[in-house]
């Protein structure tokens, strides 16, 4: 057995079961994997093989998850590892605990495996923002992964890891899924705890899983699911067993399909392979209908009022006095505060505080942030809308274009921020939703489609998400690297 | 509306975060655009009626645990990434003027 590394979670569980492979053989291949190729796709900050080999050796009797690594993006807390948001300012920190899902990982017999990449604290579509080295997406090294989470993304396509867990604020996981060819759901605000991920927006903040296929993400999501007392966003309702509802079988279901998402300017292989998704959903007894989102087009500019709001309040703790680092010889407080944040954040956090601290300061915030959250409600109301009319999901691409060169965007900030331009809404409006590998380009590169449920309805975007998957193999192919 | 470089500068002073002059120019010209665009909900929007804001997606009241006594982090713990510490206090500049 030696592409243990190639195989899925629940395919390896399969011979765990079976006794024929040890945690530690997959550990090693998984491993070995990752020292033959991340020298090109840099997905990991840091790999504990050592660590993982002695977590192995003392797992829990039993578990969902158990002798299966993960990678772990590097904004998740866990307790005395290094976990530094890919941020200079946080150089060094190891928190004094773990957060919950990395808890609910350990206790399902999980591995955790290594740290992976991020755009520093989650700012950004591309992980070129990375303090310490950007990712490459494993299709084609001279394009980006996707982010923020395009490390767990990148990571999960070259085999380096069997599933991985992201972040997502505004398409942060989804979009770098999309990009890298492998399926990666936000989950309904409230459904995982976020205690323990270090805040960049928190209305918007959800963990998810990124994984190899759609039998995976339903088992990561079951792990890691549920109230957490330590998080008071967390929402107490059972959480239903997510591997059930794959049935194969989308007969019957109500999809729709919003004549907002298929713009002028949207990449013309994107456009075909997405409709021929829907194509065969249809042929496969789905009832699909167009249906309208009226405020889609302002869920940019919402965005990017309120989660710049939010991320210049969170962003405030790092100061340079309980953790991270601070600036050399501060002469007084001040002086340390401005200092540590100057030399500590990179570009693009310093664009986000400032505009965050802009829009609510005196005389702009009935103008942009005030303004910002009522066109907030209504696009959630938009969903609230379509939901109640009977919808079961909403189908769309889940990126505008496929991956991207490496710099293509990189100065020029509102280009960029408008990669994630079919997965904002979902956060502002809060429901969950999962992008699924739905095709390639002709020069070789994933494009992802996006399935959009509604509160707490993880159930019924897997359950299609998982039918599409039974009668197509794009989630099979492999980089050559 | 165009930002001026005195505005950066004064919103980084409320960010307290240090910018270079280069810095305070490039994110000025840079904010022009991303303001620019983000006028489109002031410009093309009409919030005629009226629509509560909306902070969170679950529309709760506060969340309030039981008040019962349970142990917080060790010290040494909490201090454990302190840049500096002095005894079981974390160490910064002199605040208050002699």
């Amino acid at each position: 057995m030696d592409n243990l590394y190639s195989l899925t979670a629940n395919e390896l569980l399969a011979l765990l079961d079976k006794r024929s492979v040890k945690p530690e053989d997959i550990i090693e291949s998984v491993c070995s994997r990752a020292q033959s190729v991340d020298g090109k796709v840099k997905g990991y900050l840091g790999i504990d093989k050592e660590g993982a080999l002695g977590h192995a050796k003392a797992l829990p009797a039993s578990g969902k998850l158990r002798g299966i690594p993960v990678a772990i993006k590097d904004n998740i807390c866990v307790e005395g590892e290094l976990t530094t948001c890919a941020s200079k300012i946080l150089s060094g920190f190891r928190p004094p605990y773990n957060a919950t899902v990395v808890e609910k990982l350990k206790s399902e017999g999980a591995v955790v495996l290594g740290r992976a990449n991020m755009d520093e604290f989650a700012f950004g579509s591309s992980c070129e923002n990375s303090a310490y080295f950007p990712t490459l997406n494993p299709w084609d090294t001279s394009r980006i992964p996707g982010g923020s989470s395009g490390g767990s993304a990148a990571v999960v396509a070259a085999d380096e890891a069997v599933m991985a867990l992201g972040s997502d604020t505004g398409g942060s996981i989804r979009q770098p899924a999309a990009l890298c060819g492998v399926v990666g759901m936000k989950p309904t605000y409230g459904r995982v705890s976020r205690y323990g991920l270090i805040a960049f927006a928190s209305s918007l903040d959800q963990i998810g899983p990124l994984t190899k296929d759609v039998c995976d993400s339903a088992l990561l999501l079951g792990a890691i699911a549920g109230y957490d007392e330590n998080d008071s966003t967390s929402v107490n309702i059972p959480v239903p067993d997510y591997l059930s509802c794959l049935t194969g079988d989308v007969k019957g279901m109500k999809i729709g399909i919003p004549k907002e998402y298929f713009v002028d300017g949207m990449d013309k292989e994107v456009d075909a392979a997405v409709k021929e998704a829907v194509a065969l959903l249809k042929g496969k007894g789905a009832q699909v209908s167009e249906v309208s989102l009226p405020h889609t087009e302002y869920a940019v500019a919402v965005y990017y009022i309120l989660a710049t709001a939010e991320a210049s309040s969170n962003l405030a703790r790092f100061d340079g006095v309980q953790f991270g680092r601070r600036c050399e010889d501060p002469q007084n407080i001040l002086d340390m505060y401005e200092r540590t944040r100057g030399e500590g954040f990179g570009a693009e956090a310093k664009r986000r505080i400032i505009l965050g601290t802009y829009v609510l300061s005196s005389g702009y915030y009935d103008a942009y942030y005030l303004k910002a959250q009522k066109v907030r409600a209504l696009i959630k109301d938009d969903f609230d809308k379509v939901f109640k009319a009977g919808l079961d999901c909403i189908l769309t691409p889940t990126s505008p274009t496929p991956a991207f060169k490496v710099g293509e965007r990189s100065s020029d900030p509102l280009s960029m921020y408008l990669s994630d331009i079919f997965t904002i809404s979902v956060n502002l409006a809060g429901v969950p939703a999962i992008s699924v590998p739905c095709g390639f380009t002709k020069s070789g590169l994933p494009i992802g489609m996006q399935l959009i449920g509604d509160f707490f309805q993880e159930g019924k975007i897997l359950r299609a998400a998982h039918a599409y998957e039974c009668h197509t193999d794009w989630h099979k192919r492999s980089p050559k690297l | 509306m165009s930002i001026k470089d005195d505005k950066v500068k004064y919103v980084a002073r409320l960010a307290r975060l240090k910018l270079t002059d280069r810095e305070v120019s490039l994110i000025a010209h840079q904010l022009d655009g991303i303001l620019g665009y983000v006028d489109k909900l002031n410009e093309r929007l009409d919030i005629s009626k009226d629509v509560p804001p909306m902070s969170h997606p679950h529309a709760a009241s506060n969340p309030f645990r039981e008040d019962k006594a349970r142990p917080s982090a060790p010290g040494e713990a909490v201090l454990s990434n302190a840049p500096q510490k002095k005894g079981n206090f974390f160490k910064v500049p002199r605040i208050i003027e002699e």
